[in-house]
């Protein structure tokens, strides 16, 4: 089954934060490479990115024709996510264990398998 | 350039679409499927999912040796991601020219850390 995993937090600003905060954040990023790494190799992590800090994205928003492109993410909240990946395990609980070596905060949601009907639409 | 773009919208949408015959969705969202198919053949979507509704979503928090489970996503909002794409373009525009023929709601851009 496919999982996607969306990693919670930002390298963005780490560098004004006091220097143990930084130090424990360059700490966790480092050992979310290793976790990439590993299961990359393993073959469980199928795809993933890392994404740029949230000052970066763009939204793009249509109502009733009308488009509009505004600065920053459309999801208004503290909390960002920093990137993701897409692995392939045998169940929920292969996909808990994984999650549970990340190094910070994850989300785990299980895909739409669109591989046996070409008919059915992605909704997003 | 990659960008990731993230399909968005709320909680009542899924709900209201939750609700839908597989007939209903591919009335109302049958023009999702045709981008992905059109962009994908042309070579501009190199990746992409769509995820289940936000209730399936569980969340893993805390340090090493006192991780948490909790239901529903770490993010707190009434808006929620319905699915991705990855696209392969040569600048932000063309990554935002496409979000913008999106048919069905919101799209954030963001570009990926390259390596």
């Amino acid at each position: 089954m496919k999982y996607v995993l969306l990693f919670g937090g930002t390298m963005e600003g780490v560098e004004h934060l006091e220097p143990e905060a930084r130090a424990a954040a360059t700490a966790d990023y480092e050992r979310s490479g290793q976790w990439f790494e590993k299961y990359t190799k393993a073959g469980k992590v199928v795809d993933g990115h890392e994404l740029q800090g949230p000052s970066t994205a763009t939204t793009v928003t249509r109502r009733n024709g009308k488009v509009t492109v505004i600065d920053g993410p459309f999801i208004e909240s503290k909390e960002v996510i920093g990137g993701y990946a897409v692995i392939e395990v045998s169940d929920l609980d292969e996909a808990l264990e994984l999650a549970k070596e990340w190094p910070g905060t994850v989300e785990i949601r299980p895909i739409v398998d669109h591989s046996q009907d070409r008919e059915r639409a992605p909704r997003g | 350039m990659k960008y990731v773009l993230l399909f968005v919208g709320t909680r009542e949408d899924q709900d209201r679409w939750d609700e839908m015959s597989p007939e209903q969705v591919q009335a109302t969202m049958g023009g999702a499927g045709e981008w992905f198919e059109k962009f994908s053949r042309q070579g501009k979507i190199v990746g992409g999912e769509q995820l289940q509704g936000y209730k399936t979503v569980s969340t893993i928090q805390g340090r090493n040796g006192n991780r948490v489970v909790t239901d529903g996503p770490f993010i707190e909002s009434k808006e929620v991601i319905g699915g991705f794409a990855i696209v392969d373009v040569k600048d932000r525009n063309e990554a935002e020219e496409m979000a913008k023929t999106w048919p069905a709601g919101p799209v954030e851009v963001w570009p990926v850390v390259e390596r």
